[in-house]
């Protein structure tokens, strides 16, 4: 028996898992022989410096409120806000500060509710005021606020991967992302769902950092909101070393792309993967989750954190609004 | 109206409110907007609204410029950020000190108030210069000609109107203090700043060190070799060139025979053999001035010394100007004059010489000096003889010179250089405390006010923060009294917190050039307030300048031209011919 860590900061889980439950079921089995037909590790050899832009997203529970109505009953809301913005990683790496979209939203179960707008010191915030039946709970709309969030960086990321000269790199699985470029990732910082069997997983042990799996097939699946017709590729990479403390498969991702594409296109991006991604990784002490959490995207998230405003002086905002209100609302 | 300024020239960034650079009254931080710079001493200007509409002028000068790595922590994220991993962008960020505040309503500019540079208007309020009648130009600002912009003092702050006297502090070689000091005399002599008082203004200054100031009559060849000087005294408003009036005084040669010849080295015309006859040594009482502190630490000594002076300022008295006589005994030599005070101290007790008729100086009774403290006098005087003796003498010139005044330092020229380079220590001593004691003298018997410029290096030795001396004691009364009597002091030191207190504190303008890093931490110079002044201070390089002046609130950083005169002989464009020279300058 031996023991090995995880790499993450305990209090953002772990960058993997076997929970059986949270798997996906699978129509059909994926093909792990749709680039070879020996399972085995590829090893890119290239190492020439590829632009590429990855995109990513906060959102923060500003403050809860219950709203009561006298003949419609008591009811959920959140003052939610959200930030989405993207990374360029060429000869310097910088925040595309144009790609920057903040949103603030008060999610409720209620009925229609007009958007609120806070003017304080001139500077005004609109929280667009949006229904959500299921947000009932605290957990529930905070899920709400989340799904709002991706929305918006799937929104960002359709837009960005129109420009096929740098490669798009997007946090996640690409669920229902339409993509009009053909070059566009998604990486998986926390695996659940492995696709593989174990036997096969036996191969990620061995990569090492300038290697890859080969790619396999994912087919479709309708019931997991994935409306792709021709399903995923996908393959595993080695981020980096992090030495014997921790677990071998602490430092692998999972990556995927549209299955559209064809499968000599997404030789190359996987490729290109391999040559971008290990280099941007971050070491342990870096980033709570290094070294998934890139050092760009660290970044971006302090940046975008930042722009939804100091939350002392929101929740101050909201609640001075509030009392100001009165009983109207 | 801040829209506009943000496209227009003169902007430079917003005031900052961070929790780390807060702004304040008197202080504030910029945040410097990308693609444009501030410097340090960078002259700045803030408008900022009062809720009423009111709109209040803020101006400073810049004093810290920090650059900085935004949203970088970790050492080694610089080279993350080389490597284009880590995103983050350099800012700039500059702290100013609030020099003026226009109408006087004292509060902080609002975070976000766009800053400008300020324009040549708006510079002439930050830094006081719209309220100067009349300014001495000190320098130039830091830059290249082009950018470089005069800095003014307040010529009521030195000609004794509302203040008085010049300190300059710096080491040795690279501090160049002479040369400023030389500097502040052509502004003032050669510019318009005195006006009315130019005429009957006049100027002391010794030369202590090699030959410097012995051919400010001379224009600097440089002139010609180097147009940038003369284009730095045209933004100065000086004209370029030598010094106009310049009278020379050299001590007399120990040799000099018939005519009194003055000893100096590659000069020799106009230059006047100064001395002092024995009958003026004894009717002034400079019999105090061969004396220094170590020797005059025993109180025991000072009072003989005064006992003595009292017997011979009274044989004077009886004697002519002539011809010197105690006792009727004539005195032809200082060496004779010695001996006649050795006779009159020891002649009570020592029965060898039979002079008992002779009145004893050293006090009579329990107040005689003792047969030690005589000794201990003796000695000192004895060993001061060969060093200055040959300075007093009898004044057998005069009938054959025609003038019987010729040996005199009258400052009969505007600039009057009086060259001690070749006298021993103590006979410097010697002379530059008579001189300043006869112009104290002079003052205070006279109502002339108008101003005497007086120059004098190595206050820390003339004026010492510790012990008493004849010369100190001279030194602090110019610098508290020497305002009202129109005399006033440049002095210079290597380091002021060897000086006595008194004589620095009074300067109106404090002048640092290069200073040890030690003695930056001074109390003397906080006026340089900020660390990184102090800092700048040990960094100057010859002919830069920081000066702290009584009516403007920050120091400000001057350079000062090349000298436009000669500082050697082989900088000489000409000969010391006037008519010749006047000929070089015109082609100018």
């Amino acid at each position: 028996m031996t023991l090995r860590l995880l790499p993450w900061q305990s209090e953002y889980g772990a960058s993997l898992s076997y929970d059986v439950d949270e798997n996906e079921t699978l129509v059909e089995p994926v093909d792990v022989t749709i680039e070879q037909e020996k399972w085995d590790v590829i090893t890119v050899k290239n190492s020439t410096r590829i632009p590429a832009q990855i995109i990513d997203g906060v959102r923060r529970a500003e403050m809860y409120v219950v709203q009561d109505d006298p003949i419609d009953g008591t009811f959920f809301g959140l003052f939610g806000s959200l930030a989405v913005g993207a990374v360029l990683c060429e000869e310097k790496a910088h925040i595309l500060e144009d790609t920057i979209r903040v949103e603030r939203l008060y999610l409720h179960s209620g009925k229609s509710f007009p958007s609120i707008t806070i003017d304080e010191d001139g500077s005004a915030m609109q929280f667009k005021s949006q229904r959500v039946l299921d947000a009932t709970s605290t957990t529930s709309s905070l899920y709400s606020l989340q799904q709002r969030m991706l929305d918006a960086e799937a929104h960002l990321s359709s837009e960005l991967s129109r420009d096929e000269s740098k490669i798009t790199f997007v946090d996640g699985p690409l669920r229902s992302l339409k993509s009009p470029g053909q070059r566009i990732i998604g990486y998986i910082k926390r695996i659940a769902q492995w696709y593989i069997n174990d036997e096969q997983r036996k191969l990620l042990y061995e990569l090492g950092v300038n290697q890859r799996t080969p790619l396999f097939h994912i087919p479709p699946n309708p019931a997991n909101n994935d409306s792709r017709l021709n399903g995923r590729y996908s393959w595993f990479l080695r981020l980096r070393e992090l030495g014997l403390a921790y677990h071998p498969l602490g430092g692998v991702m999972r990556l995927e792309t549209d299955g559209s594409v064809s499968i000599e296109q997404a030789r190359i991006l996987a490729d290109e993967s391999v040559q971008v991604l290990p280099k941007l990784s971050s070491v342990p002490g870096q980033d709570p989750r290094a070294p998934h959490n890139f050092v760009p995207v660290g970044r971006l998230e302090k940046v975008l954190t930042h722009r939804l405003g100091d939350p002392l002086w929101l929740n101050r905002k909201i609640s001075a609004f509030v009392s100001r209100q009165g009983n109207e609302i | 109206m801040a829209d506009n300024l943000i496209g227009s020239d003169e902007f430079r960034g917003y005031v900052l409110g961070t929790e780390q650079e807060l702004a304040r009254p008197l202080d504030f931080s910029v945040f410097v907007a990308p693609g444009r710079y501030l410097q340090l001493d960078d002259v700045v200007h803030v408008q900022t609204i009062l809720p009423g509409g009111e709109i209040i002028d803020i101006y400073g000068v810049v004093d810290e410029v920090i650059a900085k790595h935004e949203g970088v922590q970790l050492t080694s994220d610089v080279a993350l950020v080389r490597e284009g991993i880590l995103p983050a962008s350099s800012v700039m960020s500059a702290h100013v000190s609030v020099t003026r505040v226009e109408p006087e309503i004292y509060i902080p500019p609002t975070p976000g108030d766009v800053v400008r540079i300020a324009d040549e208007e708006s510079r002439e309020i930050a830094l006081f210069f719209d309220g100067m009648d009349k300014r001495l130009p000190l320098g130039l600002s830091r830059g290249e000609i082009q950018g470089a912009l005069p800095v003014y003092g307040n010529i009521e702050f030195i000609n004794g109107k509302k203040g008085a006297h010049v300190n300059i502090s710096g080491i040795s070689g690279v501090a160049t203090k002479t040369s400023y000091a030389t500097y502040l005399l052509y502004a003032l002599f050669e510019g318009e700043v005195l006006g009315d008082d130019a005429s009957s203004s006049t100027a002391l200054i010794f030369n202590v060190k090699d030959e410097d100031l012995l051919f400010l009559d001379c224009p600097n060849r440089k002139l010609i070799e180097d147009k940038k000087i003369k284009d730095q005294y045209d933004k100065l408003g000086l004209p370029a060139g030598e010094f106009k009036s310049v009278g020379f005084y050299a001590p007399l040669r120990r040799d000099s025979k018939a005519k009194p010849f003055p000893d100096t080295g590659s000069r020799s015309e106009n230059v006047n053999a100064f001395f002092w006859s024995l009958h003026e040594f004894c009717e002034s009482g400079y019999l105090q001035f061969l004396f220094v502190n170590a020797d005059t630490d025993q109180t025991q000594i000072s009072l003989l010394i005064d006992n003595v002076s009292d017997h011979l300022r009274q044989a004077a008295r009886k004697s002519s100007s002539e011809s010197m006589q105690i006792d009727g005994v004539a005195i032809k030599t200082f060496d004779e004059l010695v001996e006649q005070i050795d006779l009159h101290l020891f002649n009570f007790q020592d029965d060898l010489h039979d002079i008992e008729q002779l009145p004893s100086w050293a006090g009579r009774g329990s107040g005689a000096a003792s047969t030690g403290t005589i000794r201990a006098f003796m000695r000192r005087l004895r060993s001061i003889v060969r060093h200055v003796g040959y300075l007093i003498r009898e004044p057998h010139f005069e009938k054959e010179s025609g003038d019987a005044n010729v040996h005199r330092i009258e400052r009969r020229h505007q600039v009057n250089v009086i060259d001690l380079h070749k006298l021993h220590d103590r006979a410097q001593r010697f002379v530059v405390g008579v001189l300043l004691h006869e112009l104290m003298i002079e003052r205070e018997s006279s109502a002339n006010r108008s101003p005497v410029f007086v120059v004098v290096d190595e206050l820390n030795k003339y004026a010492p923060r510790d012990g008493t001396s004849p010369i100190k004691d001279i030194l602090i009364d110019i610098a508290e009294r020497g305002r009202s009597l129109g005399v006033i002091l440049i002095g210079a030191q290597q380091t002021a917190s060897e000086v006595e207190h008194r004589v620095v504190g009074n300067a109106a303008f404090r002048v640092v050039g290069r200073l040890d890093g030690a003695e930056v931490e001074r109390s003397e110079y906080r006026f340089l307030r900020t660390s990184s002044l102090r800092q700048r201070a040990t960094l100057l390089t010859p002919g830069s300048m920081l000066i702290q002046q009584t009516d403007i609130p920050v120091p400000l950083l001057v350079r000062f031209p090349h000298p436009s005169w000669a500082t050697r002989k082989s900088e000489v464009f000409s000969p010391p011919d006037k008519n010749n020279g006047r000929d070089v300058m015109e082609r100018f």
